[in-house]
């Protein structure tokens, strides 16, 4: 497709040579509508760039649907190992609240887990056998261990990390972005949502919606079945060509009904069938990685070209930063393992270990992770009691909300860190504890927005990410 | 100061607004609601205002009795006043607001409020809590030459004021097609276009012409359905449950309802009383049940883990803020964690609010089944007189049951102590003790030992390897019912196993005679799962099965003996499934409500207890008949009734609850008239859930007879009710009257009080929004203190007023509206009009904008002869790409698998197109059609590269620009005609010659290129459900579809 010549003329051309041809008619009307307004050509965040100088241009997050478990994975309690089966003490529990799954069952039997920790580079970090590869690169990652959140089940969790509230209707974390610091490529979307195959509890679309800011501030779907951005094909049997020339005669007569009509949103309607053009060959280029080496293909791992593995996923994302889109979210379903949680973890991480290692490494040789801020975690974490059955190898473990494990790496962000302590347990936080609002006001702090002016008036409040009410405060300490 | 109350002046009226308090020397260029209120919500309310909890230094500026009493503000002495002071002074600890805010007064607004206080520091409740009045009407010069009703009084007063003049009349097309989707969502038809042009002799239309064009859109049954579409959006209708699994839900009658009220022109105030409280009306009408569904439509979830009296919070809530925001304009949620900052709602009144909505019969789960209770049933056309008849010897059952005479322990003395069974044996099957010693002799697997745990000290069998063992059981059929009941004890961990099985494999119905018949299984099993979930499945001869499983929180403990009951029936559904553990019915985790046919099941023995190692079993009676819930209560006693019967305690000496369960068994399975009675009852049951299964139900609101009351929460928290609180309405609004009980019912009275000051105000500014695009308060969500202040206030008020008393005629007012002569402008803009009224809120043009989503796609599926007009009925699934549900979906979930429908379903107008609401319709998403998730009163209007790709490549705008050439080849012969019709088609008006010239010579070269590639033209025309027409040329077709794709694309197509 990228042979094809209306394609290669269409990547080619600089915009001075796009006007350049208005005689034929091609992209006069689009020249005549950003010359009126440049502003909307350009990109155009409310915030101006910001309010100090950011330190990551975008964001990456690599979102672990359906919570996993802090105590298999990145928090090491070790002295577990002695409580194998024996009750929660009260003193720990403490009358929190439980999901009404294991509320009623009798005992809280400790389930230490089961796999091996090992220390990993300077930092030492201990990190599980699961994750050798994340492991691995410890020294460039901060680990939070005490992100916390009130929510206790998954739909409310989720709503609640990416829009700050746990009933739907606010904007996400991404929408926010795209909101805030306008577009750094105006032929992608500036908030893009790579989901993973369907496993496990669901998603929603709200989970990349705008809430109540501008739609066009919601995050695109790209979809790993059909068109990668929906109706993004011409039907069968358009050529590129056809569609241009359909375009000519649109645009043209377009302009008439503007030049009767007066309406400057004929303009920008013009501009958006423009760019909706551009997008049906910029996209294509975006998600075909057959020009990929190799090494690099190797790297992520052997699902990397399978479209919808959490491998090609990474590798899109990937692609995408390079050609900076704002803010990019992947969502890698199936984490909620109240059962048979050490079979279900291993595939888990067994598919996201090399990936999300090869992301970070294949941005740190490009020189992206400079400015770029990957993250990686879930909605909540989990149980220290087993739920269910309880034998050494094999447990699960319910919904726990007071503490669980995230990572970021590069956009600023100082490697070897290791952020707060939970109990022996990994039930309750001992120090410095990070609200996801904490979480979220960090990942905007890094994007040079202070979270606490960037506000949205809505229904008479001024509305922001972290909440009108509480203060959340980013977590500075794991700031390089 | 002296202080003049202005009541009967003749001010009041012309300025709309009561109570104005005026000093001797008011300076009349300040206005408080207009230049001081603003002030002081921006920058001093947060801290002095309504809200008590975040109140800084106990002072409060949004009250003016405060204001003095606190020393803040000495009316006529700026210099006495600390408001003033603080805000002048230069000192940073004292200054005001505080430097840490980031908010700093200018000069003007500084100096306006010094002179404010100087002249006396008046006062005004704000606006919109004032009851509006009728305001004079103004005499505008020019108005007797323009305008044509008092509306545009109002609009060309303003319009002078600021120096501007409105545009000249429409054109008469143009006008006719924006009414046409103003009114109906759709273009004009051919027939109506040219009814309203032989009206008018081809002439700019006189007023008769036009008014009768309007009224026969109004009588359009599409008008209904456009209304309602508006109105969903505000009920957040969707056809799912909206949270975690995401169900289908049925409610969809309630959206009909929306409809033929709008179609009916139902006074608004009984459509708001039959929407909040239709069940509290005496005798209320199935339809008035129905229309409480508004208050149902709230997304809700039953997502294993998660806490009901939360949920039962989140519900309340959000029914308060959806009744606010539509009904009053008003922002309640605020007030659910603390007093709300700015208007005068506390966080106190917002529970008393939520008390109205506090006392529904719903459980919080909505059990992810369609018909979450409490619902009504619209039985199928069929059934209804049966079930009419049905209900009714019921209600006379119960009756009798409830008349017969009984004396506790009446019979004790007299008793048979060694009863066989505690229940009629009638259609007994099978009964198999399985306790040592007891019953026939059978022949048990070797590894089986006795087990002594059991409760009720009998000993029920334990199985060890190979414990499977057949039984002769008679051949059964899938219209009888079924009943079977055993003790069971868990195998010691939850495995995969068969507990019975009579299935057999056959060959499928139809396919018999077949060389190589396909082989389906039929028959009956009950089967269990590692987390203890026990599944029923019967299966018929054509391949469909239905079954029923306990849910996961709901499921057999490991390592325990339980008294399970399956029954089935006989109804053929998933619902004819039920499952009762310890005589105690299970919600089955029941997606889809599946059927199967009337059919003899498997003709082999009776499997039973397949590979169940560690488990035990005793006491199975299958029955070939419905046993029913107190029957089963007996049944999971039986052994403790025995003991008690054989036992020989006097009656005075049993415990109460012993007494109970003896009378019970004794008035259930012995007496013979209340057996009777009671199995009557049982026998109309079966046949209620046959025709239950077979019809349409849809949610409504129920009350529980207690009296309704709330908790105020702390910080909203659901764990921390601090006080008890009854319903009430906000003390700022008028009082309920105290003559009523406090329930929905007052509640919606109130609403629609004529004194009210705010229904009628909301409810005509969103007309209005629906037909201008913007509202005359542009936050038509939002008229509270931080909410857009009227462009035109007396306007609003008038219409308000005409709105009452008109009886709440909502026709009348968007006759109003859409016989303007502010609507009939022209909307041309030139710069200079783009400079002075950008948004057009001053209407000095016509309205021009963007269609909505639903109404860009009925345009196209209308102007191209694809619309399939029918009006209500299910939901149905147009066109949608491939995957979408299954991306976001749980597992289990039954919206998982997005299936098409076919024929006409495809083309219904699109308020009937099926809302999953964690994956609406895409492409009216990208429209900014909401996702329903919440109230939505005002829709954005964006203009995005996604929305041009929606245009150009979304199957159904591609088929319907492909039907559309075929009519255009059908009809004409040469590229002109065919031009020029399709352009007039398309856009509702004369071609112009241009236009025409263009497309047909694009035609051409289209057809060129078609010509060239007859294999793209072929695929081109593919597109869609329907079959191109073999008789046209398909290069023509292709060439001809291209050119209708382009004309479909045009910004007056997009545009009303």
């Amino acid at each position: 497709m990228n042979q094809h010549p209306i394609n290669e003329w269409i990547s080619l051309e600089t915009r001075r040579q796009f006007f350049g041809r208005a005689a034929k008619g091609l992209g006069a009307a689009a020249m005549a509508s950003l010359v009126q307004h440049p502003a909307q050509a350009e990109s155009g965040g409310v915030l101006n760039g910001g309010h100090f100088p950011a330190r990551a241009k975008r964001v990456i997050w690599l979102f672990m649907a359906g919570a996993p478990s802090h105590l298999d994975t990145f928090d090491y309690k070790p002295e577990m190992v002695d409580w194998f089966n024996k009750d929660l003490p009260e003193s720990v529990r403490k009358g929190q609240r439980l999901t009404t799954m294991t509320a009623s069952q009798a005992r809280f039997p400790i389930a230490p887990s089961m796999f091996r920790f090992d220390q990993y580079g300077e930092s030492g970090k201990y990190v599980s056998e699961l994750l050798p590869k994340t492991g691995s690169m410890s020294d460039d990652l901060a680990f939070i261990q005490t992100v916390w959140t009130e929510a206790i089940n998954h739909d409310p969790a989720i709503t609640y990390i990416q829009t700050g509230n746990q009933i739907p209707g606010r904007p996400t974390l991404g929408a926010w972005v795209s909101y805030g610091l306008g577009t750094m490529n105006r032929n992608l979307p500036d908030f893009v949502v790579l989901n993973c195959e369907p496993r496990g509890q669901a998603l929603y679309s709200r989970l990349w919606g705008s809430g109540f800011l501008p739609s066009v501030h919601s995050g695109v779907a790209f979809r790993a079945q059909g068109d990668p951005v929906l109706y993004l094909s011409n039907p069968g049997g358009v050529s590129a060509e056809t569609r241009r020339l359909m375009l000519d005669r649109l645009q043209a007569m377009n302009e008439r009904i503007y030049d009767e009509m007066g309406d400057p949103e004929t303009h920008t309607r013009i501009n958006q069938y423009e760019m909706a053009f551009r997008m049906q060959s910029s996209v294509p280029e975006l998600v075909d990685v057959s020009g990929e080496p190799k090494h690099i293909l190797d790297m992520y791992g052997e699902d990397v070209l399978k479209p919808g593995t959490f491998g090609h996923n990474c590798l899109l994302a990937r692609r995408m930063a390079e050609r900076d889109v704002r803010f990019i979210q992947i969502f890698h379903r199936g984490w909620d393992h109240h059962s048979g949680l050490p079979e279900n973890i291993r595939r888990q991480t067994k598919e996201v270990d090399q990936p999300a290692w090869a992301l970070v490494q294949d941005l740190k040789r490009r020189g992206l992770l400079d400015d770029t801020l990957v993250i990686w975690g879930g909605e909540f974490g989990r149980t220290i009691y087993s739920q269910g059955t309880l034998t050494k190898t094999n447990y699960g473990r319910d919904h726990h909300p007071k503490c669980y494990t995230v990572w970021m790496a590069g956009g600023g962000i100082q490697g070897g860190v290791t952020h707060g302590l939970t109990d022996e347990f990994g039930y309750n936080i001992v120090e410095k504890p990070v609200h996801i609002r904490d979480l979220n006001a960090t990942i905007l702090h890094q994007l040079g927005i202070d979270h606490k002016r960037f506000t949205v008036k809505h229904r008479g409040l001024d509305e922001r990410l972290t909440g009108v009410q509480v203060e959340a405060q980013p977590v500075k300490a794991i700031i390089s | 100061m002296k202080i003049v109350l202005l009541t009967f002046s003749g001010l009041l009226l012309l300025a709309g607004h009561a109570l104005v308090y005026a000093a001797e020397e008011t300076d009349p260029e300040i206005r408080f609601n207009d230049q001081i209120r603003p002030i002081l919500s921006a920058y001093c309310f947060a801290c002095h205002g309504p809200d008590s909890g975040s109140r800084k230094a106990d002072l409060r500026l949004d009250d003016r009795e405060s204001a003095i009493d606190s020393g803040a503000v000495s009316p006529g002495d700026p210099a006495n006043s600390e408001l003033i002071s603080r805000i002048f002074s230069d000192d940073p600890d004292l200054v005001m607001p505080p430097p840490e805010t980031g908010k700093t007064l200018s000069n003007e607004e500084r100096d306006l409020l010094r002179r404010w206080v100087e002249a006396g520091a008046d006062w005004e409740p704000h606006w919109a809590f004032i009851k509006p009045q009728r305001p004079k009407l103004p005499a505008p010069a020019g108005a007797d030459t323009w305008a044509r009703n008092e509306i545009d009084l109002f609009v060309l007063q303003k319009l002078h004021e600021l120096g501007l003049e409105p545009n000249g009349q429409e054109d008469q097309h143009l006008l006719a097609r924006r009414a046409a989707f103003d009114l109906t969502g759709l273009p004009p038809t051919p027939e109506l276009l040219e009814e309203f042009f032989s009206l008018t002799g081809g002439s700019p239309a006189g007023p008769d012409a036009y008014e009768q064009y309007i009224d026969r859109l109004f009588a359009s049954q599409h008008a209904g359905e456009h209304r309602a579409r508006y109105w969903l959006d505000a009920a957040r209708y969707g056809d799912t449950h909206g949270m975690h699994v995401d169900n289908y839900r049925e409610i969809w009658p309630y959206r009909d309802w929306v409809i033929r009220a709008f179609n009916n022109n139902m006074p608004f105030d009984q459509f708001v009383v039959e929407q909040i409280a239709g069940d509290l009306l005496p005798n209320p009408s199935l339809d008035q049940q129905i229309a409480t569904g508004f208050s149902r439509c709230n997304i809700t979830t039953s997502e294993g883990g998660a806490i009901p009296e939360e949920l039962d919070v989140r519900y309340m809530v959000d029914r308060v803020e959806t009744t606010s925001t539509v009904f009053l304009g008003l922002t309640a949620g605020c007030a659910v964690c603390h007093d709300h900052k700015y208007d005068p709602l506390s966080q106190r009144e917002f529970y008393q609010l939520g008390a109205f909505f506090n006392n529904t019969t719903q459980p919080a789960m909505d059990g992810n089944q369609k018909d979450t209770p409490p619902v009504v049933v619209l039985p199928a056309k069929e059934f209804e007189e049966e079930w009419n008849q049905l209900q009714k010897e019921r209600r006379q059952l119960r009756q009798q049951l409830t008349e017969l005479s009984f004396m506790p322990g009446e019979w004790w003395p007299n008793r048979q102590r060694d009863a066989r069974h505690p229940i009629a044996d009638d259609e007994l099957l099978l009964c198999l003790p399985l306790t040592e010693g007891e019953g026939d002799a059978i022949e048990l697997p070797e590894s089986a030992t006795w087990e002594t745990e059991h409760p009720f000290g009998t000993r029920g069998v334990r199985f060890g390897e190979n414990s499977e063992f057949s039984i002769d059981f008679p051949q059964l059929k899938s219209d009888e019912a079924l009943t079977i009941s055993f003790w069971f004890r868990t195998p010691d961990d939850l495995i995969s196993t068969t507990l019975f099985d009579q299935t057999q494999k056959v060959a499928k119905k139809g396919t018999e005679d077949k060389e190589k018949p396909e082989e389906v299984t039929v028959g009956w099993k009950i089967t269990s799962g590692t987390a203890g979930n026990l599944n029923f499945e019967i299966f018929d001869r054509s391949g469909n099965d239905v079954s029923g499983r306990l849910p996961d929180n709901d499921a057999l403990k490991p390592r325990a003996w339980q008294h399970v009951c399956v029954r089935y029936s006989g109804g053929q559904s998933t619902s004819s499934i039920t499952i009762l553990l310890n005589g105690r019915q299970i919600a089955l985790r029941n997606s889809t409500e599946e059927h199967i046919e009337a059919t003899e099941l498997a003709d082999v023995p009776l499997k039973v207890a397949g590979s169940l190692p560690t488990a035990g079993m005793s006491d199975v009676r299958i029955f070939r008949r419905w046993v029913n819930d107190e029957e089963v209560q007996l049944l999971a006693v039986d052994g403790e009734l025995r003991r008690l019967l054989n036992s020989d305690v006097p009656w005075d000496d049993l415990q109460p609850e012993e007494r109970d369960r003896l009378d019970h068994y004794y008035q259930r399975a012995i007496r013979d008239d209340s057996r009777n009675l009671s199995r009557e009852l049982a026998n109309t049951q079966l046949r209620r859930d046959y025709i239950y299964s077979r019809s349409t139900t849809t949610l409504i609101m129920e009350e529980r007879p207690t009296a309704p009351r709330a908790w105020v929460l702390q910080r909203g928290e659901y764990d921390r009710p601090v006080d008890e609180v009854t319903p009430n309405v906000p003390a700022a609004l008028p009082s309920l009257p105290s003559n009523v009980p406090g329930n929905r019912l007052a509640l919606a009275d109130w609403l629609v009080d004529p004194d009210h000051p705010l229904t009628a105000r909301v409810t005509v500014n969103r007309l209005w929004q629906s037909i201008f695009g913007t509202g005359l308060v542009k936050t038509s969500e939002d008229f509270g203190i931080m909410g857009d202040r009227p462009s035109h206030p007396e306007l609003l008020d008038w219409l308000a007023v005409e709105f009452v008393e008109s009886g709440w005629d909502v026709n009348h007012m968007l006759k109003l509206m859409v016989t303007s002569a502010a609507y009939r402008q022209s909307c041309k803009v030139t710069p200079e009009k783009l400079a002075d009224d950008v948004e057009n809120r001053l209407l000095s043009r016509g309205p021009r904008m963007r269609l909505d989503a639903e109404a860009l796609r009925d345009q196209a599926l209308a102007v191209s002869g694809l619309l399939q007009p029918d009006v209500g009925g299910p939901s149905v699934k147009p066109y949608q790409p491939a995957g979408l549900w299954n991306v976001v979906a749980i597992t289990g979930s039954n919206t998982r698998y997005f299936k098409k429908d076919t024929g006409p379903a495809l083309y219904r107008r699109s308020l009937y197109t099926f809302w999953k609401r964690t994956s609406p319709p895409p492409s009216m998403a990208a429209f900014n059609a909401p996702t329903r998730e919440q109230c939505t009163v005002r829709r954005e209007r964006t203009n995005t590269p996604l929305q041009a790709l929606v245009l150009m490549n979304d199957p159904q705008f591609v088929e319907s620009a492909r039907f559309l050439a075929e009519r255009t080849l059908r009809k004409f012969e040469d590229d002109e005609s065919r031009a020029k019709w399709m352009l007039e088609t398309v856009l509702c008006r004369p071609a112009s010659d241009l236009d025409v010239t263009e497309m047909s010579s694009t035609a051409v070269e289209l057809r060129k290129t078609f010509q060239q590639n007859e294999e793209s033209a072929s695929e081109l025309v593919k597109t869609g459900d329907t079959t191109p027409d073999p008789d046209l040329n398909i290069a023509d077709l292709a060439a001809w579809t291209m050119v209708a794709n382009i004309l479909m694309n045009r910004d007056d197509f997009i545009n009303k």
